[in-house]
C-alpha cells in the first residue's frame, strides 16, 4: 500500500506531499528529501538519454528497512 | 567506550590462526632464545603463514581434555555454544607444541642430553593427554649443520634422538643460529603450520564422527554446535570456502532450533554470531553481494524475535549492534578494496543502527522508570559463580535450564528487573551519536548530502535528549541552510522549533530572536498558536523580559534556563542585535522601488518602501532607515517614532510604524539628489528596520540592497510558473509579488530651455573661411549664467581631418594649421529671460570630403527643489555633417542636420519621425542613419535599427524642361 505520494519541482522542493494519516509526516518529509540524493545522481548520471525520453520511472530508489520508494522523472 | 553486552566477542571478530606454542626458549635471560622469539613473531609481513604463537614453559599445563564420551544417548546439552570455546582453541589449546632444545651433534655427553630432551617431550605429552596436538623437538645448534648425507654422526644421532622421544623424522629440526636465522625461521615455520593444518583437519573429523551418535529430538543444539565448531576448526586450518559452507549450514540450523521466549535470546546471539562470521567470510571472498544478501536474509529472520516483551530494548540493542557490526564489515572491506555505490554503502547499516538504537533509548525509556524507591536486587541476579556465562546467550540466573517452563518466575521477575534497572544507566545518546556520526562519515564520501544533513539533524536532536545544547545548536544550525535553499518549510520548521527550544534553554539572545524571527514568517509551517505564542516571547524579550519556555522541554532544564533569563534582563540595556536577512526568512518582508529609473537633478527623488509582516498579530517597529552608496542621503530617508518599550503593541492598528499582518505597508521617501551626482546612479545599498527600543532590546533587521531574503527567488520562480489569477484590491493597495523591487536610479541633468539656431550659407568650400552663425536665445524664466559654447570638429573622426580643419572666432585672419579644430568652453556671458546672442565661427578645411561638426551649449542656472536651492548646468548639443566640395558651383550643400530627440514610447503607442530631404544630386544618396540611446539600457545596439531602416534612396535625374530655374542635379 501506497503510504506517501509526493511531487518535486525541477528545483527540488516540494510541490505536493501526502502521507497516510497514520503516519508521521515529518518522517517522509524526510525520506523523501534524502532520497533526491539518488534521483540527482541517476538523472545526472543519464544526462542525454533522460531528455530524449517523455516520461522515465526511475526506478526503485534504495531500499529503506520497511519502505520502498520508487520514483517517475518528468520533463 | 568499554565493550558492552551486545559487543561480539573479541574471538569471534579476529581472524582465527593456527595456534602453535613454543616451550624451552628462555626470551628473558637468553640472548640466542630472544633473538629466536623475535624472528618468530616480530614484523610479520603478510606474507608469512598465519600462525598464533605464544611461548610457555615446557611444564605448562594445557587445559585438561574431558575423557571421550563413549554414548550420547543419555547426554543433553545445556546450551549451544560454550562462551570460553572459541578462545580455548584460539589461545590456550595448541596444534602444535615445539620443544625447543640446545644440542648440537657433537655433543660430547649426547646420552645425557638426549634423555633430557625426552624427558621434555614426556612431560609436554602429559599434559596434552587426550588432545590430538602435536609435538614437534627444534635442536637449537652452534655449528653450521653439514650437507644432508655428509654428517654420518648427525644422520645417526637423529634417528636415536627421534626413537626415544617417540617422534616422526618430520618432527624433529635443526636451527643454527648463524647468519640467516630469519631464514630457517621461516623454514621452520612453514612446517610447523603444516602440522597445525594436519591437527585441525583431524579435529574437524573428531567433530564429524559424533554426528552419527546424534538425535534430532534432544541433540538439536548438538548440530548447531558441532557444525560451527567444524566451521570455526577450518578457518583455524585457513580452509575459508569449507569454513563459509559450514557455517551456513550452522546457520539454518540454528533457525530450525525450537524457539521460546526463554531460549531466544540464545538463539539470535547465535544466529548473530553465525551470521557476522559469514558475512566476514563473503567480503573476505570478495563477494559482497552475497554477504548482503545473507544480512538481509538475517535481518528478515530476526527481527520479529523479540523475546520478553519487558526487555524488548534488549531487542533493538542486538539488531541496532547487528547493523553497525556489518557496517563496520563492510567498511573493512572497502578499506582493502572494495568499491561502494550511492545506494548500497556502508552509512546506511550504521544509520539503520542508530535507528534501532534510538527504539532502544525510547523503550528503555518506557520500560525501565521505575520509582527511585526500586532498589537493585541483591544477591544480585545477573552475576554468576565465575564471572561469566556457561553459555552464550542465556540468562545468568537460568543457566543450562532447556524447559520452556518458567521454573521459578520470582527469579524471573527479579532477573528482569536487574536488567531493565542496568539499562537505565546507559547512555543511549552517546551510542546513538556515535553511530550517526558513522554514518554522516559514510554518506558524506557517497554524494548523499541530504542523507547527510538528515543525519545531522538527527545528531543535533539526539545532544538536545542529552541536554548538550551548545553541540546541538551547532550541528542545527549548520545544516538549517540547506532545507532553506531547497524550500523544504515543513523540515526547516521542525530544525528551528528545536533549535528555538536550545536557545532558550541557553538563553542565548541572539539565536533566540532570530528562531523566533523564522519561525513567525511565511517559510514556517506552524499552526497560528504556535506562531502566535512565538510572537508573544518575542515582544516579551524586546521588552526587556523573559519569554516562556517553550513546550515539552525538560523540567530541570527549564529551570536553569529561567534563571539565566533572569540574569540576562539585569545585564540588560542598549542592547542591539542587527540580524542580516539575507540568510533567512522572517516575518517581515520589505522591497525598495524607485518611482523612475531615472531623475532630473531638478526634480525630487522618490522611492518606497513597502513592508509586509507575516506574523499573526500586529506588530510595530521603532524605527525605518536607508541607506544609499553616497552616505549623504542616508540622514533624509529614516523615519523614527519616539515610543516607549511598552508601547511595542499599544495602538497598534494606527500609525504608519505599525505593520498588520497580510497588509502591504508603502512608506514613501523624496529627497533631493546631489548636482555633483548628475550622471551617477544612486543605489540603495541596505534597508534596517528595528524592532523594539535600544533602552529596552532592540532588534534590527538589515536587507541588502533593495529587500528580499532568502525565500524570495524561490517564490519569484514559483509566482512565474504559477497560473493562478491574484484576486482584485481595493484602488489603493497594491499585491506584493507584483512589487518589483527598484534599488538604484539614475540623475540626470536638467533639461535645457535655450534655443540654439546655426546659420549659413553652403556651399563650404575647401581653403575657404566659412562662417558659421551660432544664435543663442534663453527660454528660462530666470537669469542663466557662465553661457559657454564649443564648437568646431567633432572629435573621434579620422586624425587627418582634424589636421586639415581650423575654427576661429577671427574671419580676418588666414588660419594656418596651428589653429584649433575644435574651440572649447568659448565665454559668452550671462542671457536674461528671452535674450538672445549670436556668435561667428570660421571654419577652414584644407580637403574636401564629409565632417562632423558640433556645437555644444552649456550654462548654470539656479533652481528651487522641494524649497531648496540648487545649481544646474544644463547643455544642449548640436551636430551636423557638411560636404566639403573643391567646387564654386553649388551642387551639395548641407546634407543633414541631425537632431537629438528625447522622447519616450509607450507600449502599444506608436511615434513618428518625419523630415525632410532634399536631393541636390541624382543617383544613390546616403540617408541620415537613426541613433536610440535607451538610458535604463545603456548596452542596446543599433544593430536591428541599421537593418530596418533604409541606409540610402536612389534619386533619380530630372527631365529637363526648357523652363527650369532649378539647378540642375550634375
Amino acid at each position: 500500500m501506497a503510504v506517501c505520494v509526493a511531487v518535486i519541482a525541477k528545483e527540488n522542493y516540494p510541490l505536493y506531499i501526502r502521507s497516510a494519516p497514520t503516519e508521521n509526516e515529518l518522517k517522509f518529509h524526510y525520506m523523501v528529501h534524502t532520497s533526491l540524493d539518488v534521483v540527482d545522481e541517476k538523472i545526472s548520471a543519464m544526462g542525454k538519454a533522460l531528455v530524449d525520453q517523455r516520461e522515465l520511472y526511475l526506478g526503485l530508489l534504495y531500499p529503506t528497512e520497511d519502505y520502498k520508494l520508487t520514483f517517475w522523472a518528468r520533463h | 567506550m568499554s565493550p558492552t553486552q551486545w559487543d561480539f566477542p573479541v574471538e569471534l571478530c579476529c581472524r582465527p590462526m593456527a595456534f602453535v606454542t613454543l616451550t624451552g626458549l628462555d626470551v628473558v635471560y637468553n640472548a640466542v632464545h630472544r633473538a629466536v622469539w623475535d624472528a618468530f613473531c616480530a614484523n610479520r609481513r603478510a606474507d608469512r603463514v598465519p600462525i598464533s604463537f605464544k611461548v610457555l614453559p615446557g611444564d605448562h599445563e594445557y587445559p585438561k581434555c574431558r575423557p571421550k564420551r563413549t554414548s550420547y544417548e543419555w547426554y543433553i546439552p545445556k546450551g549451544i555454544l560454550k562462551t570460553g570455546w572459541m578462545n580455548k582453541h584460539l589461545n590456550l589449546v595448541p596444534a602444535l607444541v615445539v620443544v625447543f632444545y640446545e644440542l648440537d651433534w657433537d655433543e660430547p655427553q649426547w646420552k645425557e642430553k638426549q634423555s633430557e630432551c625426552a624427558t621434555r617431550v614426556e612431560i609436554v605429552r602429559q599434559s596434552l593427554q587426550g588432545r590430538n596436538t602435536k609435538v614437534a623437538v627444534v635442536l637449537i645448534q652452534k655449528k653450521t649443520p653439514l650437507p644432508p648425507g655428509e654428517d654420518v654422526i648427525a644422520s645417526e644421532r637423529a634417528a636415536a634422538l627421534c626413537n626415544a622421544c617417540e617422534l616422526s623424522g618430520k618432527s624433529l629440526f635443526v636451527l643454527p643460529h648463524t647468519d640467516h636465522l630469519v631464514g630457517y625461521i621461516i623454514r621452520l615455520e612453514n612446517a610447523f603450520y603444516e602440522h597445525a593444518q594436519t591437527y585441525y583437519y583431524t579435529e574437524i573429523r573428531r567433530v564429524k564422527s559424533h554426528k552419527e551418535f546424534l538425535n534430532k529430538t534432544t541433540h538439536q543444539l548438538l548440530f548447531v554446535r558441532h557444525q560451527f565448531k567444524i566451521a570455526f576448526f577450518s578457518e583455524l586450518k585457513q580452509d575459508t570456502q569449507n569454513a563459509l559452507k559450514n557455517y551456513r549450514t550452522a546457520y539454518n540450523l540454528v533457525h530450525e532450533l525450537r524457539a521460546h521466549e526463554t531460549n531466544i535470546l540464545e538463539i539470535k546471539t547465535m544466529a548473530g554470531f553465525i551470521n557476522y562470521k559469514i558475512c566476514r567470510l563473503c567480503f573476505q571472498h570478495n563477494t559482497p553481494l552475497d554477504a548482503i544478501a545473507q544480512f538481509r536474509k538475517h535481518i528478515d529472520l530476526c527481527k520479529k524475535k523479540i523475546g520478553s516483551a519487558e526487555l524488548s530494548f534488549e531487542h533493538a540493542a542486538w539488531m541496532s549492534k547487528q547493523f553497525q557490526a556489518f557496517g563496520d564489515l563492510f567498511d573493512e572491506a572497502i578499506k582493502l578494496g572494495l568499491t561502494a555505490i550511492q545506494t548500497q554503502n556502508p552509512g546506511f547499516y550504521y544509520q539503520q543502527a542508530a535507528y534501532y538504537a534510538q527504539e532502544r533509548k525510547q523503550l528503555a525509556k518506557t520500560l525501565c522508570n521505575h520509582e527511585a524507591s526500586v532498589m537493585y536486587p541483591n544477591p544480585d541476579p545477573l552475576e554468576t559463580q565465575t564471572g561469566v556465562l556457561d553459555f552464550y546467550g542465556q540468562r545468568s540466573w537460568r543457566q543450562g535450564i532447556l524447559s520452556f517452563d518458567l521454573s521459578d518466575p520470582e527469579k524471573e521477575k527479579v532477573g528482569i528487573l536487574a536488567i531493565q534497572l542496568k539499562e537505565r544507566n546507559v547512555v543511549h545518546s552517546e551510542i546513538i551519536i556515535t553511530l550517526l556520526s558513522n554514518a554522516v562519515a559514510q554518506f558524506k564520501k557517497y554524494k548523499c548530502p541530504r542523507m547527510k544533513s538528515h543525519l545531522m539533524v538527527q545528531m543535533g536532536e539526539e545532544y538536545y535528549y542529552a541536554k548538550d545544547y551548545t553541540k546541538a545548536l551547532k550541528l542545527l544550525d549548520y545544516v538549517m541552510c540547506d532545507y532553506r535553499s531547497e524550500g523544504w518549510w515543513t523540515l526547516l520548521t521542525s530544525i528551528l522549533t528545536t533549535a528555538l527550544k536550545c536557545s532558550y534553554l541557553m538563553a542565548q539572545l541572539k539565536d533566540y530572536i532570530t528562531y523566533s524571527l523564522e519561525l513567525l514568517g511565511r517559510a514556517s509551517t506552524l499552526k497560528d498558536d504556535q506562531k502566535s505564542r512565538i510572537e508573544k516571547n518575542l515582544i516579551n524579550v524586546l521588552m526587556n523580559e523573559s519569554p516562556d519556555p517553550e513546550p515539552d522541554c525538560d523540567i530541570l532544564a527549564v529551570k536553569t534556563a529561567q534563571k539565566l533569563w533572569a540574569d540576562r534582563v539585569s545585564l540588560a540595556g542598549s542592547n542591539i542585535f542587527t540580524i542580516g536577512v539575507q540568510d533567512f526568512v522572517p516575518f517581515v518582508q520589505c522591497k525598495a522601488k524607485f518611482h523612475a529609473p531615472s531623475f532630473h537633478v531638478d526634480v525630487p527623488v522618490q522611492f518606497d518602501i513597502y513592508l509586509k509582516a507575516d506574523c499573526p498579530h500586529p506588530i510595530r517597529f521603532s524605527k525605518l532607515c536607508v541607506s544609499f552608496n553616497n552616505q549623504e542621503y542616508n540622514q533624509f530617508c529614516v523615519i523614527e517614532e519616539a515610543s516607549k518599550a511598552s508601547e511595542v503593541l499599544e495602538n497598534l492598528t494606527q500609525g504608519k510604524m505599525c505593520l498588520v499582518p497580510g497588509k502591504t505597508r508603502k512608506l514613501s521617501f523624496k529627497f533631493v539628489a546631489k548636482t555633483e551626482d548628475v550622471g551617477k546612479k544612486i543605489e540603495i545599498t541596505s534597508v534596517d528596520l528595528a524592532l523594539g527600543n535600544e533602552t529596552g532590546r532592540c532588534v534590527v533587521l538589515n536587507w541588502q540592497g533593495g529587500g528580499g531574503d532568502a525565500a524570495s527567488s524561490q517564490e519569484a520562480l514559483q509566482a512565474a510558473r504559477s497560473f493562478k489569477r491574484r484576486p482584485k484590491l481595493p484602488d489603493n493597495e497594491v499585491h506584493w509579488d507584483s512589487i518589483i523591487i527598484q534599488a538604484s536610479t539614475m540623475i540626470i541633468s536638467r533639461v535645457p530651455n535655450i534655443s540654439v539656431h546655426l546659420r549659413h550659407e553652403p556651399p563650404a568650400l575647401t581653403n575657404e573661411m566659412y562662417c558659421l552663425v551660432v544664435t543663442v536665445q534663453s527660454h528660462e524664466k530666470t537669469q542663466i549664467r557662465d553661457v559657454k559654447l564649443t564648437a568646431g570638429l567633432k572629435p573621434g573622426q579620422d586624425a587627418n581631418l582634424t589636421q586639415k580643419t581650423q575654427v576661429t572666432l577671427h574671419g580676418t585672419e588666414l588660419c594656418d594649421e596651428s589653429y584649433p579644430a575644435l574651440l572649447t568652453d568659448i565665454p559668452v556671458g550671462d542671457l536674461r529671460p528671452g535674450e538672445q546672442l549670436e556668435k561667428m565661427l570660421y571654419v577652414r578645411c584644407g580637403t574636401v570630403g564629409s565632417r562632423m561638426f558640433l556645437v555644444y551649449v552649456s550654462y548654470l542656472i539656479n533652481t528651487t527643489v522641494e524649497e531648496k536651492e540648487i545649481v544646474c548646468k544644463c547643455h544642449k548639443f548640436y551636430s551636423f555633417g557638411y560636404q566639403i566640395t573643391l567646387w564654386d558651383v553649388t551642387n551639395l550643400s548641407e546634407t543633414l542636420q541631425l537632431k537629438t530627440i528625447r522622447l519616450r514610447i509607450l507600449p502599444g503607442t506608436e511615434q513618428e519621425m518625419l523630415y525632410n530631404f532634399y536631393p541636390l544630386m541624382a543617383g544613390y544618396q546616403q540617408l541620415p542613419s537613426l541613433n536610440i540611446h535607451l538610458l535604463r539600457f545603456p548596452n542596446f545596439t543599433n544593430q536591428l535599427l541599421r537593418r530596418l531602416i533604409p541606409t540610402s534612396i536612389f534619386v533619380k535625374p530630372q527631365g529637363r524642361l526648357m523652363d527650369d530655374t532649378s539647378i540642375a542635379a550634375a
